[in-house]
């Protein structure tokens, strides 16, 4: 709690970035590949950013959905007006919190299913009104522009860094003031308050920061899809696919979201592109599975498993822990 | 003025079917503390058999109440004993993510077996209307909306008048107190589910009259199920009526003044403002 | 005007009705620096609604509340807290996923700040004052009964109040758990908090208060200092009198 940059982060900073300069050649080679990596940087960011709420302060949004079509359609009507994308970013993730910590602002003095219920609204709203807004191209959507393409390469750098930042903004939270209020408040909330927790701003703070994360990642998305409609960007689909992601791979920890978006992203495009018709039921099914068996994700699982590995490799005599 | 009054009356007679088709899910709610995500596949569900009964033995929409409504408790019944029991005693999100899942695959199922195109049923009366004075009335909207005036005098009927329902009531009130006079609160909650699902489901069995289908469709009803719940007051009969009532002219209003494709912002918009004016978890 | 015996806080005819019954019925009730105030009466007497409305979890109908001077009334609990008031819980409510350290962490860091200490220092403090510090990594869900009562006084203390109110720190401990409880309260009193201090165990409250504050049905029906309010007629009738009559519940501790 007392340092939160330690030279665990640099050590484990350093690594995931050597790993993925590494990995680049590979990731890069063909545009099967590429793709893969993008939607891959694309999850890890989402996941982290939803999990910054639904996770530390256990509020879970089936809203995000709102935050990322803010910033997708920022990004490409700044882009559209000129501006090239990659400078368009900061607007993308400002415009998101903004819009974040104004619907949070109320919301988020809900807790747990009517906070749940609350975001269904607010995004399916946003998303009928999205379709209506002609200037940015109503439910067509918008197309973008090739011309300033940042490239493969560019766009593999690009959402490498976005997912290290966004793992490590989950990290850095998770030890910090912002942090220990979240769980405080979590746990129980009255208490919290009488400890001193603002439990309302607390949670509106994760939340916008939340929503800046999650902005960036739909001016992700427009710079590497070149066109975002409604119905995508602003969809429900997009929304539940986080609170899976984290479920998978375990609420409330810094590893799980990133556990969860290579497990989901494996699912949706290994084992469900050739069950196409029966994607929802197996989602539907995981789901159930994951609440009823194991709630706390995957993520304690792997640990547990390589802690035990550890310990055979060591010391094969091991005895009880102390 | 002629139009104004065509669209609240026809505002009014939607929102008893609101009423109606939300009050399964303020009834579980009350009686489990469970918000029944699935809410939405139990209504697409009903418009589905109700459709199929129609489309292959020409089974009017109306006798096939008597298939859905049974249909639903069974359905609902099933749920709770084999999915909704084990999460009892965790934290009520757990069970909302549970039912989501039960959501997700009903409405795959129905893409299996139904596809993704839009089905409606045309019956001999669907397009009649009745003209009251200046006002024109669809017969589909007054039909539906006394039958679901029925429904719900039949349903306080039996909250208040029946010894199960005594038992649901008590059970709502307080669990450990009725578990220790002798309620057998599982099977309370068993039941409260069915009914709450036999509800949803002869709801979509109402609603197949004027709305088409796909399986989709859940989505939509369920956030005004929820609007109407939170509004009316969980499980208070008149506030239900009432709160259904004010949001079906709300949405006609909108419909007519505003612009079509606003319709459904309103009831969402609503709906959040309820949640939020109502505080309905604030801590005792 | 500032009271020279260093009145802390000052409560004026608190009135809290729920519906028709009225819990809390114009209540007065001051403690000053350095000061144990025992707050006795039976179950439902309306102890908790009344720690409830000082510490800001509840709105009082009517009445005023001061806290060093300054008017509370209506404040959020968070605000009441930064300037001085702190509250343990009748049943504790610990952060069950946090590790002892954690769960005192939040009162230090969010609290009123302990000028030129850091959250951490102080909370090894007062995770030592309670008796703790070797549990310190433990995870809270880990600690029983008597342990989670001294951590939400630890958490509660971390918070630098200048006024403590402690509801039944001493209730379901055996003997020398409430003894260390009595004294832990003793040396956070002898440091110049005001205390008001809500308890059924009758010889913990009696040995630590310097007044005695009865209520019954809401309103206080003595107050004084504690062996001159026990032979209080009223008290002996309305408090008394019916502990006896409930006294196969047992938990009067005596």
């Amino acid at each position: 709690m007392q340092r939160p940059v330690s030279r665990r982060h640099l050590v484990w900073t350093g690594a995931a970035v050597v790993a993925l300069a590494a990995a680049a050649p590979l990731l890069t080679a063909n545009p099967y590949a590429a793709r893969l990596a993008q939607l891959l940087f694309l999850n890890v960011v989402l996941a982290s950013a939803w999990n910054l709420v639904g996770g530390f302060a256990g509020q879970i949004s089936f809203g995000n959905a709102s935050l990322f079509g803010v910033g997708a359609y920022a990004t490409s009507l700044l882009w559209l007006a000129g501006i090239p994308p990659v400078l368009t970013m900061p607007a993308a993730a400002l415009a998101a919190a903004l819009y974040g910590a104004a619907w949070g602002w109320p919301c988020l003095r809900l807790r747990g299913p009517y906070f749940a219920i609350a975001t269904i609204g607010v995004a399916e709203a946003t998303r009928i009104v999205a379709n209506h807004i002609e200037a940015a191209g109503g439910a067509s959507g918008l197309t973008l522009p090739l011309e300033q393409d940042i490239g493969t390469v560019g766009l593999y750098a690009l959402g490498a860094v976005l997912a290290v930042v966004a793992v490590l903004t989950c990290d850095l939270v998770r030890r910090s003031r912002l942090g220990l209020g979240l769980v405080a408040l979590r746990e129980d909330a009255r208490a919290a308050a009488a400890s001193g927790v603002n439990v309302a701003r607390e949670q509106v703070k994760a939340f916008a920061l939340a929503a800046a994360l999650t902005g960036l990642g739909g001016a992700y998305y427009a710079q590497f899809t070149l066109y975002v409609v409604p119905e995508k960007v602003f969809g429900f689909d997009l929304s539940i696919s986080l609170v899976l992601m984290v479920l998978v791979g375990g609420i409330g920890t810094v590893s799980g979201p990133v556990l969860g978006a290579v497990i989901y992203l494996i699912l949706e495009q290994f084992v469900l592109a050739s069950l196409a018709d029966i994607h929802l039921a197996a989602f539907g099914a995981l789901l159930i599975f994951i609440v009823l068996m194991e709630p706390r994700g995957l993520a304690p699982r792997l640990v547990q498993a390589i802690s035990l590995i550890r310990r055979r490799f060591r010391r094969p005599e091991a005895g009880g822990p102390a | 003025m002629t139009d104004f009054l065509s669209v609240l009356v026809s505002g009014v007679l939607v929102g008893t079917v609101y009423a109606y088709m939300a009050y399964g899910l303020g009834l579980i709610y009350g009686v489990l503390r469970v918000v029944n995500l699935a809410h939405g596949a139990f209504l697409t569900l009903g418009v589905y058999v109700t459709w199929w009964l129609h489309f292959t033995f020409g089974i009017d929409p109306l006798v096939s109440l008597l298939v859905t409504a049974p249909l639903g408790f069974g359905l609902g019944a099933a749920v709770e004993r084999t999915l909704v029991f084990r999460l009892r005693d965790s934290p009520p999100v757990t069970t909302l993510l549970l039912l989501f899942g039960v959501w997700l695959i009903v409405r795959n199922v129905l893409y299996l077996v139904f596809g993704g195109t839009d089905r409606s049923l045309l019956t001999s009366y669907s397009l009649e209307s009745l003209a009251l004075g200046p006002v024109t009335l669809s017969i589909p909207r007054i039909v539906v909306s006394a039958f679901s005036l029925l429904g719900f005098v039949a349903l306080a009927f039996v909250l208040k008048r029946t010894w199960a329902g005594l038992a649901l009531r008590a059970v709502a009130q307080d669990r450990g107190a009725a578990a220790l006079s002798g309620i057998p609160v599982d099977r309370v909650w068993a039941t409260a589910f069915g009914i709450g699902s036999a509800l949803a489901m002869s709801a979509g069995t109402l609603m197949s009259l004027f709305y088409s289908v796909t399986p989709e469709f859940g989505a939509r009803f369920l956030l005004k199920s929820f609007c109407v719940v939170v509004l009316g007051g969980l499980t208070n009969i008149g506030g239900i009526l009432v709160a259904g009532i004010g949001l079906g002219v709300a949405e006609d209003l909108t419909a007519f003044y505003i612009h079509t494709g606003f319709r459904d912002v309103v009831s969402f918009l609503v709906l959040v403002a309820a949640l939020v004016m109502r505080r309905v978890d604030a801590e005792g | 005007m500032k009271s020279e015996l260093g009145e802390l806080l000052d409560a004026r005819g608190l009135v809290r009705r729920f519906g028709g019954l009225t819990a809390v019925d114009r209540v007065d009730l001051h403690v000053s620096e350095g000061e144990v105030l025992g707050l006795i009466g039976p179950n439902g007497a309306g102890k908790t609604t009344l720690f409830n409305l000082l510490a800001g979890q509840l709105r009082s109908d009517e009445g005023t509340i001061r806290l060093l001077e300054r008017d509370i009334h209506g404040l959020p609990p968070h605000r009441i807290c930064h300037l001085g008031l702190a509250r343990t819980f009748q049943v504790p409510r610990p952060f069950l996923s946090l590790s002892v350290f954690e769960a005192v962490l939040v009162g230090a860091r969010f609290g009123r700040a302990t000028p030129s200490r850091s959250p951490a220092s102080v909370t090894r403090q007062c995770l030592a004052r309670t008796g703790l510090s070797s549990r310190r990594d433990d995870p809270v869900r880990s600690l029983n009964l008597a342990e989670r009562k001294r951590l939400d006084l630890a958490r509660a203390i971390a918070s630098n109040p200048r006024v403590l109110l402690v509801d039944e720190a001493a209730a379901g401990l055996n003997p020398a758990e409430v003894r260390e409880t009595v004294d832990l309260l003793r040396d956070i009193r002898e440091a110049g908090v005001g205390i008001v201090y809500v308890e059924h165990v009758m010889e913990a409250v009696l040995d630590l208060s310097d007044r005695v504050q009865v209520l019954n049905y809401g309103g206080t029906i003595a107050v004084g200092p504690p062996d001159e309010v026990m032979r209080d007629p009223r008290v002996v009738e309305a408090y008394l009198g019916r502990a006896a009559e409930s006294a196969d519940g047992g938990g009067t501790g005596r």
